[in-house]
């Protein structure tokens, strides 16, 4: 048995439908001439509004939260400075204060020997 | 072991091919290419008639692909169907008459095995299997086409595929390597373990 010339007999092409053509294009005319929004049925056209809103509502509601967070970040960022302000102002007045001390200091060393000399 | 016989080229790209006796280059198959040309371009303008005409020329080669590979007209029918619509909308990227015929080979191919594997639920024997015994024989002469085609269908998606593009569209193992986007040497493996595994179960049906 020759097994090439067997498998070409049995699996010769077959005679498609002959209104195989005329069903493609009805297929195909009914496809293509619908407008887009024909293609959805009512329930999903009249559901266009309502969809159409909550988009903008989303965008809302996120731009409301953006704002609130950059608003937020505002203050922390400004309360930060002040912090740190406040911070160097007092390392600030504490090295006057230890300056203030040591020149004290200082200066009554040097006038002690003016004043035993004195004597 | 499979002895390879040369396949006599045919064209592939008409559906009622010429007689032989008509040499390649001669006039009249030059006027058919131009003619088949011209369709496209027509049915590339919109005119619905072309198209209906460009259907009509390919669609026993897509039917026949698709019923070999599915077993069932009217699974054979959709999907015909659905592969001209696909055609219908790509029409501006085929350049001639041999690109829609690569392309409607390669649309409906893997259409194919796609829905074979949707469907999933039909028993498939492996090209690995030894022969089952201990079946009825059934008289070879009437049979073995019938018999032939159901084993082909038995074969898993992609060895079928290349078992139908071989022997329907007669093609090359180089170009059903390239319709099916696999390397040449898997389509050759498929042929030889496909066309053993057919031949041991033909023969264990045949053999009492």
């Amino acid at each position: 048995m020759n097994m090439d010339n067997e498998l070409r007999e049995a699996l010769r092409r077959k005679q498609a439908p002959a209104d195989l053509a005329d069903r493609v294009l009805a297929l195909a005319r009914e496809r293509s001439e619908r407008p887009p929004a024909d293609r959805f049925n009512t329930s999903t056209a009249t559901a266009a509004k309502p969809g159409t809103s909550r988009i903008v509502m989303r965008w809302l509601a996120a731009a409301a939260v953006l704002a609130v967070t950059a608003g937020g970040a505002e203050r922390y960022y400004t309360r930060q400075q002040a912090a740190e302000a406040a911070r160097v102002e007092h390392e600030i007045r504490i090295a006057l204060q230890i300056t203030s001390e040591t020149l004290a200091r200082v200066q009554s060393k040097i006038s002690e020997p003016a004043d035993n000399a004195g004597r | 072991m499979v002895t390879a016989v040369p396949f006599q080229r045919i064209d592939a790209t008409a559906s009622q091919p010429l007689p032989a006796a008509v040499p390649v280059a001669s006039p009249r198959c030059a006027a058919a290419e131009t003619h088949a040309e011209s369709v496209l371009l027509r049915a590339k303008a919109g005119d619905q008639a072309a198209f209906a005409t460009l259907v009509r020329r390919h669609q026993n080669m897509v039917f026949s692909i698709a019923l070999h590979m599915l077993r069932g007209r009217p699974a054979a029918e959709d999907l015909a169907q659905e592969v001209f619509l696909e055609l219908y909308r790509s029409l501006d990227r085929l350049e001639s008459d041999a690109h829609v015929v690569s392309w409607l080979r390669r649309v409906a191919s893997h259409r194919c095995i796609d829905e074979i594997r949707r469907r999933n639920h039909r028993p498939e024997f492996s090209t690995d299997m030894l022969p089952e015994t201990g079946h009825s024989p059934q008289p070879r002469e009437v049979f073995v086409a019938d018999r032939l085609q159901a084993l082909v269908a038995g074969l898993p998606a992609r060895a079928r595929m290349v078992v139908v593009l071989r022997y329907q569209e007669e093609m090359e193992p180089t170009e059903i390597a390239d319709t099916l986007g696999m390397p040449v040497n898997t389509v050759k493996s498929h042929l030889r373990r496909s066309i053993t595994a057919l031949r041991a179960r033909l023969m264990g049906r045949e053999q009492p």
